[in-house]
């Protein structure tokens, strides 16, 4: 399975708290608090409305004007622990199966 | 004995003399004359053991890793106390006030809490708790919790003139009646203004570092006894709470020099005013 095809969107277990752009998000399954900054909070908050890691990475290239290559790479990153910590879920399924 | 928590009357007995004496000490400000029928009703039993602690005539599990009588009771108590109270936002913390406003010092076991508040309070703080902020949620005032101070072994070290008072017929004891210390000990609400996160670092010079809001939440939500209860709502109230107070950290070191970090830094708020 292409992990770009991978969808995920935040867990609706999850608890937030908004304070000055960031996030502190509590997730019952890891039983931890984490701090989102600005970037990490964008990304958790959108993940949900794009059709996939590649469209996220589009959507935040244009919103923060930054370098799609690179990007692509601290995005996954960043998706990928969040989903080991309990704060994102797949929603999909592979999108080529749609 | 007889108990009041919170407005909360608790009766505890021991068929132990030497346990009784130190649930006296630990409770000492929390006495009460006993007129209300208690809430609750706590044993503490001896057997071959140890001791078995019974709630309402039911045996409580006990704790894992606890021996000590005294720390399962208090845990029990405190989780009853949370329940009861769900205005209350309930906190890992030592807790002191000057200049009429609260300083909360939030952290785990270890962090150097009790050490910290004993000595603020023997340069004239006023001493709330070692050990639990309770926090009343419409005003985001502290309320005093003055159980009885736990230092651990060694703190006589650096307070020798306290090792008498740590000191009894079978070894070290850990909690000392602050009744005794001869420290100011808190009786009203003060508004929280400080949230200090001590951090104990042997050998190094103490460091304060203003701290975002949202890794204040963070960590406060790690030391937050009421999280329990209701995650959602207690991350909301935490979230409220620091909205409204000023976040550090504090790398204590030498202890006097953690103190005039932490006397110069309450004299800057009481300048300021609050917000939230």
């Amino acid at each position: 399975m292409d992990p770009n095809n991978l969808r995920f969107q935040p867990a609706k277990d999850v608890t937030v708290a908004e304070l000055e752009g960031e996030i502190v998000a509590y997730s019952p399954k890891s039983a931890k608090g984490y701090h989102l900054n600005e970037t990490a909070a964008w990304i958790w908050r959108h993940s949900g409305e794009c059709g996939g890691l590649p469209a996220l990475v589009a959507k935040m290239s244009e919103e923060f004007d930054c370098d799609l290559v690179r990007l692509q790479t601290d995005v996954e990153r960043v998706v990928n622990e969040m989903a080991a910590a309990g704060l994102l879920v797949k929603c999909g399924n592979d999108l080529a199966e749609e | 004995m007889h108990f009041r928590f919170f407005d909360i009357p608790f009766e505890i007995t021991c068929d132990s003399a030497r346990i009784a004496a130190q649930v006296e000490v630990l409770f000492d400000l929390f006495r009460d004359a006993g007129g209300d029928e208690p809430l609750l009703t706590y044993e503490i039993v001896s057997g071959h053991e140890g001791f078995d602690i019974l709630r309402e005539g039911r045996i409580l599990e006990p704790l894992p890793g606890v021996t000590d009588p005294l720390v399962t009771l208090e845990e029990y108590v405190m989780r009853d106390v949370i329940a009861e109270r769900p205005g209350i936002l309930f906190i890992h913390a030592a807790v002191l006030a000057k200049h009429g406003m609260g300083l909360v010092l939030p952290g785990q076991s270890g962090a150097g809490k009790s050490t910290l508040a004993y000595a603020l309070a023997s340069r004239g703080w006023i001493y709330y708790s070692d050990e639990v902020a309770p926090i009343e949620l419409r005003g985001m005032e502290v309320l005093p919790f003055p159980r009885s101070i736990k230092l651990r072994p060694g703190a006589e070290r650096i307070f020798p003139h306290l090792a008498s008072h740590f000191r009894d017929g079978d070894g070290y004891r850990h909690y000392c009646g602050v009744r005794k210390l001869g420290v100011r000990i808190g009786e009203s609400a003060a508004p929280v203004r400080l949230l200090v996160f001590p951090s104990r670092c042997a050998g190094l010079a103490p460091r304060l570092a203003a701290m975002s809001r949202s890794v204040a939440v963070t960590m406060l939500a790690q030391c937050c006894f009421s999280f329990s209860r209701d995650q959602g709502k207690a991350l909301q109230q935490i979230a409220a709470l620091v909205n409204g107070v000023q976040c550090y950290s504090l790398q204590t070191g030498d202890l006097g020099e953690s103190c005039a970090i932490i006397e110069r830094l309450a004299e800057e708020a009481a300048a300021q005013p609050a917000y939230g």
